[in-house]
C-alpha cells in the first residue's frame, strides 16, 4: 500500500511504526500515517478500533510504548506547550468546565493562545447563539459541542483535532462542525485531521484518508487513490453460495444465492481471474462509495 | 446555482459538480457569461473540500464549460466549447454505448431510442425558453 | 418473573447478594462457637465483646445491601435507580419493595443474633433495639433517595439521623436513671418512634414520586438562586495577562475558596455563639482561642487531601483532557496548585486572626490568658516572647501550607493505589501525633531522659534524613526551570531559618533537645517533593 509523502518536514503529524498496549490488549499495532499540511485527513474505523487512542497519541495525551510521534516535527510529550499552542482539540464528549460560564471559558482559553482571534470568537459565540452567563453544565449537548469547536478554533490553530465530533449531534451542529472544518483548511497551510463514522462526512470534507481495524492501518492515502483502488463488482455464479465465497483479491461482503457484492482490491486483472476459477461472471462494475469500501474490509471476509 | 451532492454512489464529488455544471449550462439554467460562486464559497455551501471544488473547476475549464478572469472570477463560457468535434463525440460516445446496452436489456428497439432522444431535446429547448 | 414486586426483590438479592453471604457467614461462625462452646462462662467473658462487634459489623452489612442508590448519568445525582421509573409499576410498590424487604431482612438478622448467638450463651437481648434498628433503616433508605441530589447534606443527615437513633436506643439506660416512670419514657419513646417511622416511609414515597414525575422545583431552583447570587457578586471581566494568571483564577475558583469558605462557616456559625454563650467562664478563653487556632491546621489536613487531586470534588485521579491540552507546562500547572494553596491558607489564616483579635478584645473573659503570660514570663523574656509570638504567626500558615502543597506529587500522580497510601500515611500519623502527644506527656519527664541519652543517635537518623532530602531535591529539580528553582529555593531557605530561629528563641534547657529541634526544621518545609510534583504530573498528563 502506498502512502502519502513520507518526508516529515512536509507532514504535520507524522507516526513512525507506533504501538501501543493498554493491559493484553494491543490497541494500536505498529500504525504509520503522515498527515500532509494544509490536508483534510479522516480517519474511519470500528468502535474500538483504535482511533481515539490514536488522536492521544497526538495530542501527547498517552505515550507511544513503540515508535515515534512527531508533531510539527516536535516530540508532543517532550515539548507540549509548542505543540499544544497550534492545535485546536474537540472530543467526542467535550469535558468542558461545567462550572464556568461561556463568558468565562472564553476568557480563560483566550489567555493560553496568544494568537487567540477576540473579534472571530465573538462572531462565532453570536452566531452559534451562546448565551454568555450561561453555564456550561447548563448547555445542551449541541451547545457544549459548539462551545468546545468555538474554542478549539478561535486561535486558528495550525491543527484542528477532532475525535468524532458528530456523534449524537443533531444535523445542525454537525454542518457547523463541518464548516469549521472546511474554513480551517480554506485558510492557506492549516491542517485538519477528524475520525469519525460518518462516511460520507469524511467523503465529502476529507482529501486524505486511512482506516484503522483492530488497531492496524488497513488503508491510508489520498481519497481519490484509495477509490481508484478499489472497485465494485457484482458477481454471478452458476451456483447458489450458502456462505461469502472467498476469492483472491477480493473482498466480499454481502449477496445471497448467486449473486454477491465484491470489492475488489488491488490489481485489476486479478479478480476477472479469480472469479471466473470460481465459476463467477461479473455482471457489473462500478466506483464503491468509501462506505462500501468500510463495510467490505470492516465486516467481510476474504483475503 | 443549485447543486446536490450525495456521497453514497461511487462517483466522486469533484465529478457530482462537474456533471451538474454541465446540465444546468445546457439546460441553461445558467446563462452563458453568469459568474458562478467562488470555491471557497461553493465548498462551503455544498460542505466538500474546497480542494474538490477547484478540481471540478479546473475540469470544467478544461472542457471550456467556464472561463477564469484574472482576479475577477469564473464565469460560464460565452463562446462554444474549444474541444475539437471529433473529441466531443469521443466524450459522448462512452454514454451512447450505455445507453444502448441500457436499451438492449429493456428490449426496446433503436428508432424507439432515437425518438425519446429527439423527445427529450426537444422539451430541453422549451425549458430554455423560459 | 410472575410480577414486577418479585423482579424487584430478585434485584434487591442480585445486587446484595455478597454482602448478604457476609452476613451469614458472621451469624453462622458465631453462633456455631456458641453452641458447639462447652464452657459458656468463658466464651462469654473472652467473646461477647467480639460478639457485639461482628453484629454491628453484620448490621452495617444489612444496611449496606440496601443501599439501593445509583447514580444518574452525567448529574451530581445518586438516588433511587432511575430506570426503574419506566417500568410499568406503580411508585408504592417501587418503593415498598426495598422498605419491607430491608425491614424484615434487620429484623431476622436481629433475631438471628439473639437466638442463634446470644441466647445459647444465656445473655437475653432486649427487644428494644430491634425497634430502633427496624426505623433507622426506614429512615436510611428515606434520606438517601430524597437527598439524592445533595450528598454532602445527605451524609450530615445519616449522621444527625445515626446520633438521635443511638440516643433512643439507650433508652433502656436512661430510664433507669430517670426521674419520670420507666413506663411513660417506653410509651413516649414507641411513640416517637413509630411517628418517626411513619414519617421516613411518607417522605420516601413523596420523594420518589416527585423524582418520578418531576417536581418542577427542586434542587435546580436552589442551584439556580446561588448561581444568580454568584453572578451578582462583582466578577473579572478584564481578560488574564498571562496563560498562569488564567490558570490561577481556574485553580482558586475549583479549591481555592474551599478552606476559607470552610474556616467562615465554623467561625461564626459555630465559634461566634458558643463563645458568646460562654463569655463569661474564664476557662473557655483558653478552649476556645485553642481551638481556634487549631481551625486552620484541621482543615488544611482535611481539605489538603481534595485539593492535591486535579480536581477537588471529583474522585478520578487522572487529569481531565481539558486540562491536559492546556498549552502550558506542567511546572506552571504545579506552581499554580502551590500560589493557590499559599492564597487559600492566607485568606484562613486572616479570617482565623481577625476572629480571635476580635473574641479576645471584645467578648473574651482574659483571665486565665493572663495567668499563661505570667506563668510563661517566668521563662522568658517580654522581648523574647514578642518575638515568638511573631515567628509562630508568621510560620503557622507555612505549617498549614504545606501540609497542602506537599502531598501535590501524590495528588497530581493520577495514581489511585498511590494517593490512598498516602492518606493511610497522613491518618496514621494523625493518629500517632495524637497518641504520642498524649504519651509523651504523661511520661514527659521520664522520657526525656532517653531522649537525651539517644540524641546521638537521633540526630544521626535526622541527619541522613535531611542529607536524603536534599540529594532527592537536587535530582528532582534538575529538569525545571533555573529562575523557578532559585526563587523556591531563596523562600525555602527564608521558612527553614524561621523555623531554626524559633527553635533557638524557644531555647529548650537540654541542648540536644535543641539541636535535635534544629535539625527538624531543616525537614519540615517541603523541598523535593515540590520538585518532584511536576515530573509526576507529567505521568499524569502523558499516560
Amino acid at each position: 500500500m502506498k502512502f502519502p509523502s513520507p518526508s516529515s518536514a512536509d507532514a504535520v503529524v507524522a507516526l513512525n511504526n507506533v504501538t501501543r498496549k493498554f493491559g493484553a490488549k494491543t490497541v494500536l499495532n505498529g500504525v504509520s500515517l503522515y498527515v500532509p499540511r494544509g490536508s483534510v485527513f479522516g480517519l474511519v474505523g470500528e468502535n474500538g478500533a483504535g482511533k481515539t487512542t490514536l488522536i492521544k497519541h497526538i495530542l501527547g495525551l498517552l505515550r507511544a510504548e513503540g515508535g515515534t510521534v512527531r508533531v510539527f516535527d516536535m516530540d508532543p510529550v517532550r515539548s507540549p506547550v509548542e505543540t499544544l499552542g497550534r492545535i485546536g482539540y474537540l472530543s467526542e464528549q467535550p469535558d468542558l468546565p461545567g462550572w464556568m460560564r461561556v463568558d468565562e471559558l472564553l476568557r480563560y482559553s483566550q489567555a493560553f493562545y496568544p494568537r487567540w482571534d477576540a473579534a472571530y470568537a465573538e462572531d462565532m459565540r453570536a452566531k452559534f447563539g451562546l448565551n454568555p452567563a450561561q453555564r456550561i453544565k447548563t448547555l445542551s449537548k449541541g451547545q457544549q459541542a459548539k462551545a468546545g469547536l468555538l474554542i478549539a478554533q478561535a486561535h486558528r490553530p495550525e491543527l484542528l483535532l477532532l475525535d468524532e465530533p458528530s456523534s449524537g449531534l443533531d444535523p445542525l451542529v454537525r454542518r457547523d462542525i463541518l464548516e469549521a472544518v472546511i474554513r480551517t483548511v480554506a485558510d492557506e497551510g492549516r491542517t485538519v485531521f477528524f475520525s469519525s463514522h460518518l462516511l460520507e462526512e469524511i467523503e465529502r470534507v476529507s482529501d486524505h484518508i486511512a482506516m484503522l481495524h483492530h488497531g492496524k492501518l488497513a488503508w491510508c492515502g489520498p481519497l481519490d487513490e484509495i477509490k481508484a483502488q478499489h472497485r465494485f463488482f457484482t458477481l454471478r455464479f452458476a451456483d447458489a453460495q450458502a456462505t461469502p465465497p472467498v476469492l483472491a483479491g477480493a473482498r466480499c461482503f454481502s449477496g445471497l444465492g448467486r449473486e454477491w457484492s465484491v470489492i475488489g482490491n488491488g490489481h485489476r486483472q486479478e479478480l476477472p481471474l479469480s472469479a471466473a476459477a470460481a465459476g463467477a461472471e461479473i455482471v457489473a462494475e462500478r466506483a464503491p462509495s468509501l462506505h462500501e469500501i468500510f463495510v467490505a474490509y470492516a465486516g467481510g471476509s476474504g483475503a | 446555482m443549485q447543486i446536490h451532492i450525495s456521497a453514497t454512489d461511487g462517483v466522486p464529488i469533484y465529478m457530482q459538480i462537474v456533471r451538474q455544471v454541465k446540465q444546468l449550462a445546457a439546460t441553461g439554467r445558467l446563462a452563458p457569461g453568469e459568474e458562478i460562486p467562488p470555491i471557497r464559497a461553493l465548498a462551503e455551501t455544498l460542505v466538500v473540500n474546497p480542494n474538490t471544488v477547484a478540481r471540478a473547476y479546473l475540469e470544467l475549464e478544461r472542457a471550456g464549460i467556464v472561463t477564469k478572469r484574472q482576479g475577477s472570477g469564473t464565469y460560464l463560457s460565452a463562446a462554444p466549447s474549444p474541444l475539437s468535434r471529433r473529441e466531443k463525440l469521443k466524450a459522448l460516445a462512452e454514454r451512447a454505448d450505455a445507453l444502448l446496452v441500457e436499451a438492449g436489456h429493456l428490449d426496446v428497439a433503436l428508432e424507439d431510442v432515437v425518438t425519446l432522444v429527439r423527445e427529450r431535446a426537444a422539451s430541453f429547448q422549451t425549458i430554455a425558453k423560459k | 418473573m410472575k410480577s414486577p414486586a418479585l423482579a424487584l426483590i430478585w434485584e434487591i438479592r442480585r445486587r446484595g447478594a455478597r454482602l448478604a453471604w457476609g452476613v451469614l457467614g458472621i451469624i453462622t461462625a458465631c453462633a456455631m462457637l456458641s453452641h458447639l462452646a462447652s464452657n459458656k462462662t468463658y466464651v462469654l467473658a473472652r467473646f461477647e465483646a467480639v460478639d457485639w462487634l461482628l453484629m454491628v459489623a453484620s448490621m452495617f452489612l444489612t444496611f449496606g445491601i440496601f443501599h439501593f442508590v445509583e447514580a444518574a448519568p452525567g448529574r451530581n445525582w445518586h438516588g433511587f435507580p432511575q430506570r426503574l421509573f419506566a417500568m410499568p409499576v406503580s411508585t408504592v410498590t417501587l418503593v415498598a419493595c426495598p422498605m419491607i424487604l430491608s425491614l424484615a431482612a434487620v429484623e431476622v438478622v436481629y433475631g438471628a443474633w439473639a437466638k442463634l448467638v446470644f441466647a445459647p450463651l444465656g445473655r437475653t437481648v432486649s427487644i428494644w433495639p430491634a425497634a430502633v434498628l427496624g426505623v433507622g433503616i426506614l429512615c436510611y433508605q428515606s434520606i438517601i433517595w430524597s437527598l439524592a441530589g445533595y450528598r454532602i447534606t445527605r451524609v450530615l443527615a445519616l449522621a444527625l439521623m445515626g446520633l438521635v437513633l443511638a440516643n433512643v436506643a439507650a433508652l433502656p439506660l436512661l430510664a433507669e436513671i430517670s426521674v419520670w416512670p420507666k413506663q411513660t419514657v417506653f410509651r413516649a419513646g414507641s411513640i416517637s418512634l413509630a411517628l418517626l417511622a411513619i414519617t421516613a416511609v411518607a417522605t420516601a414515597w413523596l420523594a420518589v414520586e416527585r423524582q418520578r414525575h418531576g417536581g418542577g422545583r427542586g434542587q435546580g431552583r436552589i442551584w439556580g438562586l446561588l448561581a444568580r447570587a454568584a453572578d451578582a457578586l462583582p466578577r473579572r471581566r478584564r481578560p488574564f495577562a498571562t496563560a498562569a494568571s488564567a490558570q490561577f483564577w481556574h485553580d482558586w475558583r475549583r479549591g481555592g475558596t474551599i478552606m476559607p469558605s470552610c474556616a467562615a462557616a465554623v467561625l461564626f456559625l459555630i465559634c461566634a455563639p458558643l463563645s458568646w454563650l460562654m463569655r463569661a467562664d474564664p476557662q473557655a478563653t483558653l478552649w476556645t482561642a485553642g481551638w481556634v487556632l487549631a481551625l486552620p491546621f484541621l482543615l488544611s489536613a482535611t481539605v489538603g487531601i481534595g485539593f492535591i487531586k486535579p480536581e477537588f470534588w471529583s474522585a478520578e485521579m487522572g487529569i481531565t483532557p481539558f486540562l491536559a491540552i492546556r498549552p502550558i507546562s506542567s511546572g506552571t500547572l504545579v506552581m499554580s496548585k502551590m500560589k493557590v494553596a499559599a492564597a487559600s491558607v492566607a485568606a484562613t489564616w486572616i479570617l482565623t486572626l481577625g476572629f480571635l483579635a476580635a473574641y479576645l478584645s471584645l467578648w473574651a473573659n482574659p483571665k486565665e490568658l493572663r495567668v499563661g503570660w505570667t506563668f510563661l514570663s517566668q521563662y522568658y523574656s517580654p522581648f523574647d516572647l514578642m518575638a515568638m509570638m511573631t515567628l509562630a504567626i508568621a510560620l503557622a500558615p507555612i505549617l498549614q501550607w504545606r501540609m497542602m502543597a506537599a502531598g501535590l506529587w501524590v495528588g497530581l500522580s493520577g495514581n489511585g493505589r498511590l494517593f490512598v497510601g498516602a492518606i493511610i500515611m497522613r491518618m496514621a500519623g494523625l493518629v500517632f501525633l495524637v497518641w504520642g502527644a498524649a504519651w509523651f506527656g504523661n511520661l514527659f519527664w521520664t522520657h526525656l531522659d532517653q531522649v537525651i541519652h539517644h540524641a546521638g543517635a537521633l540526630a544521626l537518623c535526622l541527619l541522613f534524613l535531611a542529607a536524603l532530602k536534599f540529594a532527592l531535591a537536587a535530582w528532582s529539580w534538575r529538569s525545571l526551570a533555573v529562575r523557578r528553582a532559585r526563587n523556591y529555593l531563596g523562600l525555602w531557605w527564608l521558612a527553614t531559618l524561621g523555623f531554626a530561629g524559633f527553635v533557638f528563641l524557644l531555647n529548650p534547657s537540654y541542648p540536644p533537645v535543641k539541636t535535635l529541634l534544629a535539625l527538624l526544621a531543616f525537614l519540615i518545609v517541603p523541598l523535593a517533593r515540590i520538585g518532584l510534583a511536576p515530573a509526576f504530573l507529567d505521568k499524569n498528563r502523558h499516560r
